[in-house]
């Protein structure tokens, strides 16, 4: 959804002048959903309900447009993964951090964040959303290729180094900060949430931050 | 027998450990969900997989559901997310053409309408479908779902006057297509549009009046 800077915004009355035409759009009936669709959410949801209540660490059930209603095959997207919540107030070094990092969904959600927006984007994402997985747009395999999000064992190896001061790493999202590909993170232990933005190669021997900043999200 | 659990309950009791409570919250809402991606995506398989894949994301966080938002927005936007996720997806692997076949349009019309209005639903359809993705995923956002411009350009990572914008450039398109809904020889607008209600304006008769 790329576009050029500068486009110029519409007159106030073109939302009047194309009245009649959204009433339009508005009052379209929902289009019937298909039977084969419907089952095959119908069992996706079983499964993956099924899977969350029993195993909250199981791997998704993925079933494919073409299987047949009631087959289970392995999960074919990562970016879809379970993770156990690990309990707020565990040590920031402990090994609840470190397997929520390991486990969390890298996402791009093409956020352009500057200095002046970071702290308002990023309480917007967690404020309706809570995580990563809920805010959509998981990254590609291509977005994460030679950054520290390629791998669960990077991103330990990259939190390790921030030594974040609060709890959960909840949101990670691979977009540009100041007009530089960068890595956002937050760390969320209640309202409290420590943004930190990092370059792309942020490791153990060098976080490579460039923002590190305290804010607050709407508590629990 | 209505279940009559609030959406909220619902989904509180899925949490609790109920999980027939999300597929009672799922056939509330599913027409409206199924609509949402549909129409974003524009393509009838991409919208099944980004529904399946909503669902399973709705499935996972809805511990993480803060309340903040109904939970139908919350639905919503999870399949908007899912639904622009898979036209990112399906951009990176090849260009984008918007299904010009008419089996493609007719998945997005109410087959079950045996009046004209399905022809005047196929034509918004068609028009819609013909836009540019850029265009029409903003209107479909913004003219249909209700979203509001500052919540779009967030969801798709660009200012509002972009969005402003594109829906504007969209809409003039489609008025061209569409000048024939107005219901109105001289081109002024006629309030209500009718067409959806049953009182037929005939198109040559600018008093409006019906037949």
């Amino acid at each position: 959804m790329s576009d050029t800077n500068g486009e110029t915004p519409t007159s106030p009355t073109n939302d009047e002048e194309f009245r009649w035409l959204r009433q339009e759009l508005a009052q379209l009936p929902d289009p019937p959903m298909p039977l084969e669709v419907d089952a095959q959410v119908r069992a996706v949801i079983r499964t993956a309900g099924a899977s969350a209540a029993t195993s909250p660490k199981a791997g998704v059930r993925w079933l494919p447009l073409a299987a047949a209603a009631g087959a289970v095959v392995a999960a074919s997207l990562a970016a879809i993964a379970v993770f156990s919540k690990p309990e707020r107030g565990d040590s920031i070094n402990g090994d609840a951090v470190m397997a929520r990092a390991a486990m969390i969904q890298p996402i791009s959600t093409e956020t352009k964040y500057t200095r002046a927006n970071i702290e308002e984007r990023v309480q917007a994402h967690l404020t309706t959303f809570g995580t990563s997985e809920a805010v959509g747009n998981p990254a590609s395999d291509e977005a994460k290729r030679g950054t520290f999000a390629s791998d669960a064992d990077s991103v330990v190896a990259c939190v390790r180094a921030l030594q974040p001061t609060a709890g959960d790493l909840n949101l990670l999202d691979l977009a540009d900060y100041q007009g530089e590909p960068s890595g956002v993170l937050v760390f969320q232990a209640g309202a409290e949430a420590l943004v930190v933005v990092v370059a792309p190669n942020c490791g153990q021997a060098d976080p490579r931050v460039r923002l590190r900043l305290q804010t607050r999200v709407a508590a629990d | 027998m209505t279940d009559p659990r609030s959406d909220s309950e619902l989904l509180s009791n899925y949490v609790a450990g109920d999980t027939a409570a999300f597929e009672e919250l799922y056939d509330r809402h599913r027409g409206r969900l199924w609509a949402v991606a549909l129409r974003t995506t524009g393509d009838p398989e991409e919208a099944a997989d980004a529904l399946q894949e909503a669902m399973v994301s709705v499935l996972r966080n809805a511990h993480a559901f803060r309340g903040d938002a109904a939970v139908t927005s919350w639905l919503h936007r999870i399949v908007v997310n899912a639904s622009l996720d898979r036209l990112r997806r399906k951009r990176s692997r090849a260009a984008v053409s918007l299904p010009d076949h008419p089996d493609s349009h007719a998945a997005l019309v109410d087959q079950r309408d045996r009046t004209g209005e399905k022809d005047t639903q196929l034509a918004l359809v068609a028009a819609l479908a013909a836009l540019p993705e850029e265009q029409r995923v903003p209107i479909v956002l913004v003219d249909m779902e209700g979203y509001p411009v500052a919540e779009v350009a967030q969801m798709l990572g660009v200012p509002s006057g972009t969005i402003k914008s594109r829906c504007s450039r969209g809409r003039a398109k489609l008025a061209t297509q569409l000048q024939w809904l107005r219901g109105d020889s001289a081109g002024n607008q006629t309030g209500t549009p009718t067409r959806h209600t049953g009182n037929q304006w005939p198109l040559d008769d600018p008093a409006g009046e019906e037949a």
